[in-house]
């Protein structure tokens, strides 16, 4: 894990530093598009080796389902906490621009 | 994209169902892992070369990376409180929670560090999450004040769901949707295995 947490600050290091030539961007941007393909790839391998999860197929998917809901309700909740806290408004910023 | 995605994914689960041997499961976690590394040196680069939203977020005040602080509590809080009504353990939901859409890391991690079967929950609850988030984009727009709008795309707000968001909000959320996605992509690679230490 730490070896991950490694490799993405490594990144963002070299990112903010412009290390990398503008010209290579456009072909840095399709690398992680590769991999998660073929990462997403190997996911479905082991999911399909996992008789487990083939029988629970529709309890999976409802419990996914359902902390979606719980997570999209609740990060709806805590912005209405963080703009009546914050005293939030977008015309305040343009004044601070 | 999420098409060829789910291609990928459902191809795979094909091959492990009929053709590949018990044998080479090792072989695939370290197939991930290395693809992992890869993907997140390079997402790295692409996010850290964004200088644009370093500077936005010195001229709104540091105080707006309080939106995406407040929208990842929201989403962990959220599943959390919702698993007691599926017999979810807490961290576990607390896991899924934080991908916050984006299902193909999060799900992949949680895969490594936890068990297939959570890696599976959490791919499908984050990919519902991007679908769920541009289906009510536009009710919520219309009928909650615009920031809102941010809220349901968690992580997804600085790319699929970025296009709807400026269609029905205004430049200023979008650039705020934006700094949120950044902000929470960042975050996710931390907050994800944090919280499964604990399941």
């Amino acid at each position: 894990m730490i070896l991950l947490i490694i490799f993405l600050i490594l990144g963002l290091i070299i990112g903010l530093f412009d290390i990398v030539p503008e010209k290579y961007m456009d072909k840095i941007k399709l690398v992680p598009t590769i991999s998660i393909i073929f990462i997403l790839f190997l996911m479905g391998s082991k999911i399909g080796m996992n008789p487990k999860i083939i029988q629970n197929i529709n309890i999976i998917g409802l419990k996914a389902l359902i902390l979606t809901i719980g997570s999209i309700a609740g990060s709806l909740l805590f912005i209405k906490i963080f703009l009546s806290r914050m005293n939030f408004s977008l015309e305040r910023q343009e004044e601070n621009e | 994209m999420t098409l060829i995605l789910v291609i990928a994914i459902a191809l795979g689960i094909l091959m492990g169902l009929y053709v590949f041997p018990n044998g080479i499961l090792i072989y695939l976690d370290q197939g991930v892992t290395l693809g992992l590394c890869i993907m997140l040196f390079f997402v790295g680069i692409d996010i850290g070369k964004n200088k644009e939203v370093f500077n936005r977020i010195k001229v709104l005040g540091w105080k707006i990376l309080l939106l995406p602080i407040s929208i990842a509590t929201g989403s962990i809080i959220g599943a959390m409180i919702i698993s007691y009504s599926i017999n979810l353990p807490l961290w576990e939901a607390a896991a899924v929670g934080s991908g916050m859409g984006w299902y193909s890391f999060s799900a992949v991690i949680i895969d490594q560090l936890h068990s297939t079967q959570l890696g599976a929950i959490g791919f499908l609850s984050n990919v519902l999450r991007e679908i769920l988030a541009i289906l009510i984009l536009p009710l919520i727009a219309k009928y909650f004040q615009p920031l809102y709008a941010i809220a349901p795309a968690g992580a997804t707000a600085m790319d699929t769901v970025l296009p709807l968001i400026s269609r029905y909000t205004s430049p200023e959320i979008s650039i705020l949707a934006f700094i949120t996605g950044v902000v929470l992509s960042t975050m996710i690679p931390f907050l994800v295995p944090f919280f499964l230490q604990f399941a």
